[in-house]
């Protein structure tokens, strides 16, 4: 299963999310966000080498707390990368008993269209501010063009009460709020996931029941 | 079951088929095809090169052009009957379909032979391609492929369709850091194209290779040169570009004894033997640069630097 997760707008904590969703599905992270990866890298042959046809996907997956095909962060890689190859890419590491999280990339381009139109299913993240909801809202309409089911939407790093219920509405998928807690954005550079490190935490119990949604959104699978 | 008649005329006032090919200019004239009917379909007013034939139900106007050894091929389609209905457009010239394109990935409905799509009722279809094949007549074979619904059942969108619709998120040439994306050089034999894609593949892994900042000044790249230096290496370019255009235009339509004079001036005939090409890429380069240069007037009239506000406020 393919699931991907996106949110229209930069920085709301999306990498963070999938690194920690791909950490409690156990589950193969895959970095696409071909021109601004944060997902860590290291040495050997990334996504942009994939999509460039230089390298098998497989070869590119590294092993780690969490499995992770990484994305290198070069311009001149992300300008070599087709991301039309993205669907044959995902189909080699799509296994029947394993989610494949892809981490995509802010915006509305076709970077950030193509992982939503080859998945399953997707989850959102948002900012929990207001205006934050307007690039939700288109992404979640170009998911629903493309078809990826929207099983959840993160309201990410909230602190106070969110307004769950108004992101619930107008999105139209159950909302979880996950609160800002800084053991989760330190968790990607750490390389330790809080949902495996403090699964009780507000934050772990967070991020396990939208993996819970997830689980429940495969189709006839484990 | 395939019926020909002229076209009335006026009937395709405003109509694409018997417009003028836009884009055509005098160069095809050096390529005349006998016979095709290529200035004369051009310079047509009657659209007497335009043909309307009936086949499937389908009413088609078509007009082919050829130049440059490419037909130009237009077609309406039109759906006399009240309820919509698909076609198959099967290209029947003796090439690939070259499909329009939008970011790079061929408009819905396109491929290598041919065209399908919906025509809505009493309606038409504007369709145009091109195909490195001398030209036939009628171009296409249409097709009738029922009702919509049941065919237009259409699958996921494939990555293809996304990219067309949503745009290629490369990150544009002139961002990217490396030679393909610096100021343009004499140097000749670098393709203006030039991606940085094949440059990468001759490298070691080229994820670690390019781009990063050590890499700028390293390499075939002489260290970059200060803002002088750029500009009087610009000019030098913008000079040996204006050498190639002026033999350029001694050879285009001269004289045998002038063509002769031209080339020995120029070095021989291995000296223009890549001309063309070259002359090619300058346009393409010196377009770009144009734009590009535009764009940034354009920029550097609106700005206002408030200096005297800031000599007041340091």
């Amino acid at each position: 299963m393919i699931l991907a997760v996106a949110g229209g707008k930069g920085g709301v904590g999306k990498s963070t999310l999938a690194f920690e969703l791909a950490a409690a599905l156990d589950g193969l992270l895959v970095d696409a966000d071909l021109g601004m990866a944060d997902l860590p890298t290291g040495r050997g042959p990334d996504l942009h080498d994939v999509l460039a046809g230089r390298a098998d996907p497989r070869e590119a997956v590294r092993d780690g707390p969490v499995r992770i095909l990484p994305c290198g962060r070069s311009l001149a890689g992300a300008r070599a990368a087709d991301v039309a190859r993205m669907g044959d890419a995902l189909d080699a590491l799509d296994r029947p008993d394993e989610t494949l999280v892809v981490d995509c990339p802010a915006g509305m381009r076709a970077d950030a269209g193509v992982p939503l139109a080859l998945a399953d299913a997707c989850v959102l993240v948002a900012s929990p501010r207001r205006f934050a909801l307007a690039d939700a809202v288109r992404t979640r309409e170009l998911a629903r063009e493309l078809d990826a089911g929207l099983v959840a939407v993160a309201v990410n790093r909230t602190v106070d009460e969110p307004p769950l219920e108004a992101f619930e509405r107008t999105l139209g998928a159950p909302a979880t709020a996950v609160p800002a807690d800084p053991r989760l954005g330190r968790a990607v550079s750490t390389g330790r996931p809080v949902v495996r490190t403090a699964p009780s935490s507000a934050g772990g119990s967070a991020v396990r029941s939208i993996a819970d949604a997830v689980r429940r959104a495969r189709p006839g699978r484990a | 079951m395939t019926t020909t008649r002229p076209t009335e005329m006026g009937a395709f006032v405003g109509d694409p088929v018997a417009d003028d090919a836009p884009g055509d200019d005098d160069a095809s004239g050096d390529h005349d095809t006998p016979g095709d009917g290529d200035s004369a379909a051009d310079d047509d007013p009657a659209g007497t090169a335009a043909t309307e034939i009936e086949e499937a139900g389908f009413r088609l106007r078509y007009r082919v052009t050829a130049a440059d050894g490419l037909s130009l091929v237009r077609i309406v389609v039109c759906n006399p009957a009240p309820v919509d209905r698909r076609v198959r457009i099967d290209n029947r010239l003796d090439g690939a379909v070259l499909a329009p394109r939008r970011e790079g990935v061929p408009e819905a409905g396109w491929d290598d032979a041919g065209y399908c799509g919906t025509v809505p009722a009493g309606d038409s279809l504007t369709l145009g391609y091109a195909c490195e094949a001398p030209p036939v007549r009628p171009p296409v074979a249409v097709s009738g492929r029922g009702r919509p619904d049941e065919a237009d059942a259409d699958d996921a969108p494939s990555p293809a369709a996304v990219v067309r619709r949503l745009g290629s998120p490369a990150p544009p040439r002139d961002a990217v850091p490396g030679p393909a994306a610096t100021a343009p050089r004499g140097d000749r034999d670098r393709s203006p194209s030039a991606l940085p894609a094949p440059a990468a593949e001759a490298g070691t892994t080229a994820s670690e290779t390019e781009g990063s900042p050590a890499d700028e000044g390293s390499a075939d790249e002489p260290s970059r040169p200060s803002e002088h230096g750029t500009h009087a290496a610009a000019v030098a370019w913008l000079d040996s570009v204006e050498a190639r255009v002026e033999l350029g235009e001694r050879l285009t339509g001269a004289s045998l004894a002038a063509a002769t004079d031209a080339v020995d001036d120029a070095g021989g005939l291995a000296a223009v033997d890549d001309l063309p090409e070259t002359l090619a890429a300058d346009a393409a380069r010196l377009a770009a640069l144009a734009e590009r240069a535009e764009r940034l007037a354009a920029r550097a009239d609106e700005t206002d630097v408030p200096v005297a506000a800031l000599e007041r406020l340091a």
